[in-house]
């Protein structure tokens, strides 16, 4: 990576290098890799997938680095236990952004995923990270970590978070690519919150969700979309046990929400290009979902000229599933 | 077992103060945590008697500071102590620094005392207390939050939005609930308000009371006044 370019794969070395210059770093990578990185100004948290120049590309050989080095002045980091978590807001800069990786499978995740759509200032301060992961292969035996640069130890129940305060000259702009849409099929409401469903209304009247899904021969690839007064939130669907009746999420669903499943996307990376309507040159963070890299194999192809971690889970303020987020720093 | 540990995690707690014994009483949702810059256990069992039950007495006092969760915290310490930190109060007040600075930040925003109490877990007496302390100026948070400061605040945030020429609709305006009810076609482009009026609106559609309905239009407001350079789109169709 040279000095010109703020974001990008990089070989464990450069990393190192990074951090002795005092770079301040957004790291994703192998475990085995980001212990061996020395204490410094970073966050990370393990991941082998990635988008990078050459497209999409799942190696443990290299790390991928998002370097805030020219905001570092107003950088703190701090982690937080699932006690914590809502401070989150009270700990962001009145004017800045803060990123945050979270381990996959955590209590912290679940916690956050269910709760912070209602934490106090949570969209007034751009808030925007990712959920750690593994290599597919090893997703029952390896649990995923984050670190925070300062103490370099693994954890896999706490989240990590930079906190940036930026000149009055500068924002934060915090925004989603979302290919998926509101199918034109039935509404589908939950009537409780949560990481998985049994009943729910469909239209209105009782059934179960995984009766639902395989009567109607749904692609469960495609996400539960819910529109947020113009924005697509995608819920994924993790598994379906019918001998029990119960759906799994990748997010929660929630009780005042109303879903419907989404549109099938037929030429996703094609898509993906005609959705990113604006330059992304002021892109300074981006990330997308495992699930989008393997649904629509994403594995050798380019997504125009996005790169960043291909993660378990994207934050744009709250859990989002199967989308790419990025932020922009913009001049006020 | 309250872990001491994590109280003083969650405090903020920075040597030389510590904790000598943190209390979460059965079935009640009290946590009561004695704190010290004393080290560990001289003495302690007859500071904990003293402690235990009056408000405050020579030299002991208990203030009620930011609750954890649904259970309210009461901190005791001498009044010996330096108390210049946020979970300690003044002498005779009710609350610690830290709670009667939000309570004073929610009488800026014009908050009803039953609001307060109901936002914050506190009782209203002490409400009461904190005004009348402000009133006669027994209580010092620093010229930040003094009442004066704060109304000098607002005025000076109008002003300058009268210079700026601010085209956020003021609180009274109708237009706040015909967004809120979705009853103007609001075309939004921006993420943090799209989530925001959907939570929003699902908050004021279950509000039973005037004054939460009021909160969530002021929430709302408030994202305005902060984005407003870049909501000038999302401003013109409702200022149209």
């Amino acid at each position: 990576m040279d000095a010109t370019i703020t974001s990008g794969l990089v070989s464990l070395q450069t990393a190192v290098d990074l951090i002795n210059r005092g770079h301040c770093l957004v790291i994703a990578g192998d475990e085995w890799l980001l212990t061996q990185l020395p204490p410094g100004q970073w966050i990370a948290g393990s991941i082998p997938y990635f988008m990078g120049n050459e497209g999409g590309v799942m190696t443990k050989d290299k790390l991928f680095v998002h370097d805030f080095s020219v905001w570092a002045d107003g950088c703190t980091i701090k982690s937080y236990m699932v006690e914590q978590l809502d401070r989150v807001t009270n700990d962001a800069a009145e004017h800045g952004f803060s990123i945050i990786i979270m381990p996959g499978g955590s209590e912290v995740l679940s916690s956050y995923a269910r709760n912070a759509p209602n934490y106090d200032d949570i969209f007034s301060k751009p808030i925007v990270g990712w959920v750690s992961g593994s290599h597919l292969q090893d997703v029952d035996r390896v649990s995923p970590i984050v670190i925070d640069g300062k103490y370099r130890e693994a954890r896999n129940n706490q989240a990590v978070v930079m906190h940036f305060s930026l000149p009055h000259n500068k924002i934060a702009l915090l925004d989603i690519v979302n290919l998926f849409e509101q199918g034109e099929g039935a509404e589908i409401r939950f009537p409780v919150s949560g990481f998985s469903a049994g009943e729910c209304l469909i239209d209105g009247k009782r059934q179960h969700f995984s009766d639902f899904l395989s009567k109607n021969k749904i692609d469960t690839r495609l996400p539960l979309v819910a529109d947020y007064c113009g924005a697509m939130v995608n819920v994924s669907i993790k598994s379906v046990d019918d001998t029990m009746g119960n759906v799994h999420f990748y997010a929660p669903v929630f009780n005042d929400i109303a879903y419907r499943m989404a549109l099938p996307v037929n030429d996703y990376v094609g898509a993906f290009e005609d959705g990113i309507s604006t330059s992304n040159e002021r892109w300074v963070f981006s990330c997308n979902c495992i699930l989008n890299y393997l649904f629509m194999e994403l594995e050798g192809k380019q997504t125009g000229n996005i790169t960043g971690p291909i993660t378990f889970g994207e934050i744009a303020y709250q859990l989002l599933n199967q989308t790419l987020v990025y932020l922009s720093i913009e001049d006020y | 077992m309250l872990d001491r540990e994590l109280c003083e995690n969650i405090l903020e707690m920075e040597s030389p103060w510590n904790i000598l014994k943190v209390d979460k009483r059965a079935n009640q949702k009290r946590i009561d945590i004695w704190v010290s810059t004393t080290s560990a256990r001289r003495g302690v069992g007859q500071w904990f008697r003293r402690s235990l039950s009056p408000r405050m007495n020579n030299d002991v006092a208990i203030w009620q500071h930011l609750s954890f969760g649904e259970c309210r915290v009461y901190i005791h310490a001498s009044l010996s102590e330096d108390r210049s930190v946020a979970w300690l109060g003044e002498k005779g007040m009710p609350f610690s620094r830290s709670l009667s600075r939000r309570v004073v930040e929610l009488f800026s925003e014009r908050l009803s005392y039953r609001a307060i109490c109901s936002l914050l877990d506190v009782d209203l007496d002490d409400i009461w207390a904190i005004k009348h302390a402000l009133d006669n100026g027994d209580l010092q948070l620093g010229d930040s939050l003094s009442p004066t400061h704060l109304e000098r605040k607002a005025n000076l945030k109008e002003q300058t939005h009268t210079q700026k020429s601010s085209r956020v609709p003021a609180i009274e305006d109708t237009i706040w609930i015909q967004v809120i009810n979705n009853s103007i076609d609001l075309n939004v482009r921006q993420l943090g308000l799209k989530l925001l009026l959907n939570r929003v609106r699902t908050q004021f559609h279950h509000a039973n009371d005037d004054e939460t309905k009021m909160l969530r239009v002021n929430e709302l407001r408030k994202y305005f006044v902060k984005h407003e350079h870049f909501l000038q789109y999302e401003l013109k169709q409702m200022t149209h």
